[in-house]
């Protein structure tokens, strides 16, 4: 991992003093990050620290935020078609349309990204059969299991072969057979060039998958690193320690005792 | 019938060009939203094989017959200027009505932001396929008002009316969605999220009031001697009302010619196209980031100290429903009713409504305001005012069953809920204080004022009779839990046609209570069976079982 950072390093994703508010709530309190193109890059932080945000706004789904986003060398701000055309996202419990059959959906979606027609019907086909949901093909979406969608949204997510995938929370829903594929799918995805945004609350996962770990909490950064200089700062505790201690006033033991005590109440 | 609509708008992909969308990807997007529809509608009938137009079709039937009142003018006024003004105005105006009360929710859709965000897809593109989407269906609604217009005027005028009629049918559609968008959008752009959320709301029910109040009462300010004699050639007001210009090509067929026909015919053609262009063109970037933040909860923020406690729900809620779960359908109704914006703004407008009324009343028959308040007493009139909240409650009450939240109606399923009607009487019963009672109060209130204590056992056989009527359609109607099921444009946009059946069963109440006035102490003795027979009703309704409601269960 440490060679391809050296031979590669044209930024993908440049963000710099991002401040994002709700009204009177401030969500990003200046955020400041480089992507390389390659790498794998594990977005964490606790619920409501601001990671669906910062995915939003890199994807250009969020406006009216100050500071600059440069995705794929374009400002976001300026020119969110052109950044859209180029990433690829999978949301977190993501919706989609569950009156259509999953060639549909693909359909409809590979047509916006303006893929033709007939390559559009090949690979969706294709990536369908891989996934195992060739029997299902087309059929309505409605009766689906959660692991059915997330994969009809991963390959919505990719199939027109994106320089730059973000995803949240990929994994969910899927079979230990599924997820293992999705994690190889990540690292195949890296070695050809293409840059991974990996939002989860996964750590072992983000552990394993990632080559670089962001920690954000209240809507700044508070961890920045692979997972070894992380460790060497945190005297070799695992992920989720240190996860812990940069984001918690810690006591989780007896947070979970008056949980349990209030219940038997 | 998909595909057809899709190669009426290839015919017009220039247009949609013209405006700055793209028109492959709006073809893509409508195509799937016509897919969607036709398949929800079946989804909604729980069947494959029965007919799956259903809801719609019978909501043209009823506009069809709408239609029969402006063609019968057709044939009495003296020229198609005249009566086509009429017939616009009816179009314009229930469209208008049809725009705001049934498919604001189309149109502010937040669910498909979901799909379509991520995507390399204009805001501009999103909506001219919104736009395109509604205008279907508002199209099929006007053609149907028409219908018998464009016989009876191919008849009267010209073989070649029709093809007139139909393109200026067409633009006065195009600027009836464009005078509501305009407003949508300008209020956007210029107020937050948030406020824009609940001005809608009170927005869409002064709109739905102000159209139908006025579609009650100008035709009994105009009677049809008056249109016989009418003659508007020439009038200056003719071009600042869109009627009139939309009438004016018909008149320029059967050989009408003058600069002031000429001058209609170019406001028609060039100020619907032009209103196109504006709103798609200039205001259409600020309307997809402004839907990004409408995309958030329903209620939106805290529920603040004052959603906290309650003490008005407590108090009728420990008075009315005893049993928990009535408690629990009382308070969930009570609480969403007054925080889902949704649901306010599907249900509102059918209560202002109520107050048109007793303006109609007093307008109807010869006799002056005046007048009619005094000879109130006699008239027996007042009854009507009496049933007004039956007129009201059951349509209201059908709204309970839908949110945008319908996914969280798993807990029903989770829970050891042993007669799920426990919970749709709550539901009910809340309901009724919420918004029947209230509207009761106040015409009882009035009429007692106004014609004095003999008029209180009508009142309280009335009120018995309002809760017979309003637990009966409840009983039939509601097929689904509180919150539970998801609303949708077809459904909403059958709405008009499906409950008007509902209103028969005030009628035959207000019928029995008009024909007991005539037997010596009927309504007195009448008072106790009803409240008796309503009590039996609540009984019953309680106790309806999970098979009802099982079907949900199946498909969950």
């Amino acid at each position: 991992m440490a060679e391809q950072t050296d031979q590669q390093t044209d930024t993908v994703v440049a963000v710099e003093a991002l401040h994002k508010s709700f009204g009177e709530k401030q969500v990003l309190g200046g955020v400041d990050l480089t992507v390389q193109r390659g790498q794998v890059l594990g977005y964490l932080g606790p619920n409501g620290a601001g990671k669906t945000t910062t995915v939003k706004i890199l994807i250009g789904m969020l406006g009216d935020y100050t500071g600059s986003v440069r995705v794929c060398g374009i400002d976001v701000g300026a020119d969110p078609l052109e950044v859209k055309r180029r990433i690829g996202y999978v949301p977190e419990a993501g919706a989609l349309y569950e009156a259509l059959t999953p060639m549909e959906f693909l359909q409809l979606v590979g047509r916006l990204f303006d893929i033709s027609p007939r390559a559009l019907e090949a690979k969706a086909l294709e990536l369908l059969r891989i996934f195992g949901l060739e029997q299902e093909r087309d059929q309505r979406m409605t009766t689906f299991s959660k692991g059915m969608k997330q994969k009809v949204l991963i390959i919505a997510g990719l199939i027109h072969n994106p320089e730059v995938i973000f995803l949240d929370e990929p994994l969910s829903g899927l079979d230990a057979n599924s997820a293992v594929v999705v994690k190889e799918l990540v690292a195949g995805l890296a070695a050809g060039g293409r840059t991974v945004f990996y939002c989860s609350h996964m750590m072992d996962i983000v552990e394993r998958v990632c080559d670089r770990i962001v920690i954000i909490d209240h809507g700044r950064i508070v961890a920045d690193g692979t997972f070894e200089s992380l460790q060497s700062r945190a005297k070799g505790a695992s992920l989720e320690r240190i996860f812990t201690q940069l984001t918690s006033a810690g006591g989780h033991e007896e947070t979970a005792r008056d949980f349990l005590q209030v219940i038997q109440e | 019938m998909i595909n057809a609509i899709l190669w009426l708008f290839d015919r017009l992909a220039f247009l949609i060009r013209l405006a700055g969308a793209d028109y492959d990807q709006f073809r893509t997007i409508l195509q799937a939203k016509l897919t969607l529809d036709n398949r929800r509608q079946a989804i909604g009938f729980r069947s494959r094989r029965g007919a799956p137009k259903n809801t719609l079709i019978g909501t043209l039937v009823f506009y069809a017959l709408m239609g029969v009142f402006p063609a019968l003018v057709l044939l009495v006024a003296p020229s198609p200027m005249t009566a086509l003004t009429v017939m616009f105005a009816l179009v314009m105006v229930l469209i208008g009505m049809s725009l705001i009360a049934d498919f604001t929710g189309v149109l502010i859709d937040t669910t498909d932001l979901a799909v379509l965000g991520p995507r390399p897809v204009s805001g501009r593109t999103i909506l001219a396929a919104r736009l395109a989407h509604i205008c279907i269906y508002l199209g099929s609604l006007a053609l149907a008002l028409s219908a018998v217009t464009l016989v009876t005027g191919t008849i009267a005028y010209h073989p070649a009316f029709p093809a007139v009629f139909l393109a200026t049918l067409a633009l006065a559609v195009t600027l009836v969605v464009f005078a509501v968008n305009l407003f949508y959008l300008a209020a956007l752009r210029f107020v937050d999220v948030e406020r824009f959320k609940d001005i809608i709301v009170y927005f869409q029910v002064a709109m739905f009031v102000l159209v139908v109040g006025s579609y009650q009462v100008l035709p009994r300010l105009i009677d049809l001697r008056s249109i016989q004699e009418a003659d508007i050639s020439g009038r200056w007001w003719t071009y600042l009302v869109p009627p009139c210009w939309f009438a004016a090509p018909a008149e320029l067929l059967v050989g009408g010619s003058s600069v002031w026909l000429w001058m209609l015919t170019v406001e028609a053609v060039v100020i619907p196209l032009a209103g196109l262009f504006v709103v798609v063109r200039y205001l259409a970037p600020q309307f997809g980031r402004s839907l990004v933040g409408m995309g958030g909860d329903a209620a939106g923020g805290p529920a603040g100290p004052r959603g906290r406690a309650q003490p008005l729900r407590d108090l009728l809620g420990g008075w009315l429903a005893r049993s928990t779960e009535q408690r629990a359908g009382f308070d969930l109704v009570w609480t969403m009713a007054g925080r889902d914006r949704q649901f306010k703004v599907r249900v509102y407008p059918q209560l202002a409504f109520l107050f048109l009324w007793p303006v109609i009343i007093l307008m109807s028959g010869n006799e002056g305001p005046a007048e009619v308040i005094a000879g109130l007493g006699d008239s027996r009139k007042y009854l009507f005012l009496l049933y007004l909240a039956a007129f009201s409650l059951p349509a209201a009450l059908l709204q309970v069953q839908y949110t945008n939240e319908f996914e969280a109606a798993w807990v029903y399923y989770a829970l050891p809920l042993r007669r799920p009607g426990e919970l749709m009487v709550g539901a009910f019963k809340a309901m009724a204080c919420r918004f029947a009672v209230p509207v009761f109060l106040v015409f009882a209130l009035l009429l007692g004022g106004l014609i004095g204590a003999r008029v209180v056992p009508d009142i309280l056989l009335a009120f018995a009779l309002n809760g017979v009527v309003s637990v009966a359609v409840a009983f039939v109607m509601i097929r689904s839990l509180p919150f539970s099921e998801k609303p949708s444009a077809l459904q909403s946009g059958g709405r008009l046609g499906r409950t008007l059946p509902l209103l028969g069963l005030p009628v035959v109440a207000g019928g029995l209570h008009y024909a007991l006035t005539f037997v010596p102490h009927g309504v007195l003795a009448a008072i106790l069976p009803a409240a008796a027979l309503y009590a039996v009703l609540v009984r019953l309704y309680a106790r309806v079982g999970w098979p009802r409601f099982g079907l949900r269960l199946a498909a969950a």
